[in-house]
């Protein structure tokens, strides 16, 4: 008996599971690992990451893609600089000297704005998620370029940087806001009727439309809100490289869906919570972290983390076929667990 | 609804991609006259010729509602390693110092990409995982191994008959271009004129009826992504002699540009939709708008805005050609076999 309930324990806990394995791994073979600074560092490090992944596990929850995020990171991360710093070289700025709290409100308008129209086109024009956020994912992209034509921003404005490069006492500020937001929108989530309601769309929007859920209108917002963090992440990364470059967050994607799904939130909709995709943040900056410690070579880094994300999301889809038979909420018959019509993807 | 309508609208919405291909060929024609010259035609098939055999396995894997996202990442590990293999040791060339004969390192460069193609295949299918999270893991593994393979230097100094795929030509026709249209004529005869062609569609558009018709659908599902890792592969061979030397971050992005143009050509994501010829309308204009854009001497930073705008724009048309077809039903609730 007692191991029939481990084993779902185990499996519904896995990300902490894996976390502490790989924390312990590196405790063992690494002389700093356990200290803490190390531990800020990795908060520290994590800080950007989390705030993406907050935006996207909401539209994907709802069984939505949010690809453009990265690219809306770009674009308001350089606007910021672009709009507040001086004109020409060495900085390449516009020459607006724009106050630091009208600069900071148009980029967050942007990343509103661009997530709106990401959630407009999705509900109203019926475009695919997929597509609809892939083309905003390179027209923003080609936006950012033309904004300094290539060139690098930076930033010599310690207000503007504070967001990065701050600290309260030993804490950096970043690790306290995107922590903060993981909390708080993790109560959103699972405590408000919104969240509920975001689950409930992504599980079975018919259903959920049926039970008087406003699917489209919800799906809208949540592309604000990615929007919205996105363009938050923005200032956070440019604040603490201090500058931004035009391809700033290229690629970042990639590891923003990789968090995510480690972290148990589902490609299809319905299923995770941010506690969860938290986890998955911590448990790929740990990783990028410890093999930083043991000098491992940059070059093996990259091959490394891949397999390790590889084989967590193994396991992880070993998890769900252990419990499907046993303890899945819907008693369906052995239909496709795909959902069609929910805007996920089919089923492999 | 639709019958009290001329049969044009519909008929040219069923051929949108030349629709708007003619469109950006005419516009372009008018505003440089540099544009409608035989050079630069050929020009923009020189460019498509990679894109389009990336596509053209893109393409295979989505029409059974599957993503392969590693394939922009197996394209560059391939490159690295083909160009590892056939160069010397040591600076300036950063090879192996095995010095293989071109010919060998082709068909090392083909099984590895059917390798990979192996690996994406046997974990979705035997393991259930979900397409898009094993092909997004391998995307940043095969990457890595990119990396690893030189510590990041690039290879040069690569043996003249490797490039003939990238820099060659028959009379005036570069080689890549007969490749381009070889393979794309192929590949729609496989999709439109055989069994394996018409499961995939069946596989795609409805699997549990598929497999209750008898396709074993996991079985063509493993063979798809072997299809695309060895057109990946292949692709390698062509870029590699094309750039004429092996760069780690070969190909990194590229997926982006790969899905677009086979969605613009109406390859549907949810599989089940779309032709070949369809898809390589998708990578002409996707080529055609790069071109024009340069000659009308737009600035190389706008070109990417101009492009993500026109795929934009194209899938807005398209999404509304599906609307107007069926006026009723829900995007993605149809499970309408090949159509």
């Amino acid at each position: 008996m007692t191991g029939k309930r481990l084993v779902p324990f185990l499996l519904d806990h896995l990300i902490w599971f894996l976390l502490v394995a790989i924390i312990t791994f590196f405790a063992l073979t690494t002389r700093n690992f356990l200290t803490t600074a190390n531990f800020i560092n990795i908060l520290f490090n994590a800080s950007v990451l989390g705030v993406l992944v907050i935006g996207q596990s909401f539209t994907l929850l709802t069984g939505n893609f949010d690809l453009s995020a990265e690219s809306t990171l770009g674009l308001c991360g350089l606007l910021g600089i672009f709009l507040i710093t001086k004109a020409g070289p060495p900085l390449y700025g516009s020459g607006l000297m724009l106050p630091l709290w009208l600069a900071l409100l148009l980029t967050h308008a942007i990343g509103l704005a661009i997530g709106w129209l990401n959630g407009m086109l999705i509900t109203r024009m019926k475009v695919n998620n997929f597509v609809v956020t892939l083309a905003m994912l390179i027209t923003i992209r080609g936006v950012t370029l033309l904004v300094t034509n290539g060139q690098t921003a930076y930033s010599v404005s310690p207000a503007y940087n504070w967001i990065g490069l701050a600290k309260l006492g030993p804490v950096p500020v970043p690790v306290i806001v995107f922590l903060a937001l993981f909390v708080l929108g993790n109560v959103v989530v699972v405590r408000t009727r919104f969240g509920r309601e975001l689950y409930a769309i992504g599980a079975n929007r018919a259903a959920a439309f049926a039970s008087g859920v406003r699917p489209e209108r919800r799906i809208v917002q949540v592309y604000v809100l990615s929007g919205l963090l996105a363009a938050f992440a923005g200032w956070m990364l440019s604040a603490r490289l201090t500058n931004a470059m035009s391809s700033m967050g290229k690629g970042m994607i990639f590891e923003v869906f990789a968090a995510a799904v480690i972290g148990g939130v589902s490609l299809k909709g319905g299923q995770g919570n941010l506690i969860g995709a938290l986890g998955g943040v911590l448990l790929l900056t740990t990783i990028g972290a410890g093999l930083n410690l043991m000098d491992v070579s940059v070059y093996w880094v990259q091959a490394i983390r891949g397999l390790i994300i590889l084989i967590a999301m193994t396991i992880e889809a070993q998890k769900v076929r252990v419990s499907r038979p046993a303890a899945r909420q819907a008693p369906a018959p052995s239909t496709s667990p795909g959902q069609p019509g929910a805007g996920g993807l089919s089923q492999a | 609804m639709s019958s009290n309508r001329s049969s044009l609208v519909p008929r040219l919405l069923d051929n949108l991609i030349w629709v708007l291909l003619l469109v950006a060929a005419v516009a372009f024609s008018v505003l440089t006259d540099q544009f409608l010259t035989v050079n630069n035609l050929v020009n923009v098939l020189v460019h498509s010729s990679v894109l389009g055999i990336m596509v053209i396995g893109q393409s295979f894997t989505l029409v059974t509602a599957n993503f392969d996202l590693s394939a922009e990442s197996t394209l560059g590990l391939v490159a690295m390693v083909g160009a590892y293999l056939m160069a010397a040791a040591g600076e300036p060339s950063n090879g192996s110092g095995l010095m293989l004969h071109p010919a060998a390192a082709v068909v090392a460069m083909l099984a590895l990409g059917l390798l990979i193609g192996v690996i994406n295949g046997q974990l979705i299918t035997r393991l259930r995982m979900n397409n898009f999270v094993v092909t997004l893991s391998m995307l940043i593994v095969v990457r890595g191994l990119a990396f690893l393979l030189t510590q990041g230097k690039t290879v040069t100094r690569l043996p003249g008959s490797f490039k003939v795929l990238g820099h060659g030509a028959i009379g005036p026709v570069p080689i890549s271009v007969v490749i381009l249209i070889a393979a794309f004529l192929v590949a729609a005869a496989i999709t439109r004129s055989t069994r394996f062609g018409r499961d995939l569609y069946a596989v795609g558009g409805n699997r549990d009826a598929a497999v209750a018709s008898g396709i074993d659908a996991d079985r063509r599902v493993r063979q798809v992504y072997l299809i695309s890792g060895a057109l990946a592969a292949f692709a390698a061979w062509v870029e590699l002699g094309r750039l004429g030397v092996g760069a780690t971050r070969i190909g990194e992005g590229m997926i982006f540009e790969i899905q677009a143009a086979a969605v613009i050509g109406g390859i549907s994501l949810f599989g089940g939709r779309g032709t070949m010829i369809g898809a390589l309308g998708g990578v002409l204009l996707l080529s055609l708008i790069n071109s024009g854009l340069n000659l009308m001497r737009v600035s190389g930073f706008a070109i990417d805005m101009v492009r993500g705008i026109v795929i934009l724009a194209a899938m807005l048309i398209d999404a509304q050609k599906l609307r107007y077809r069926q006026p009723t039903a829900r995007p993605g609730s149809a499970t309408r076999l090949a159509a």
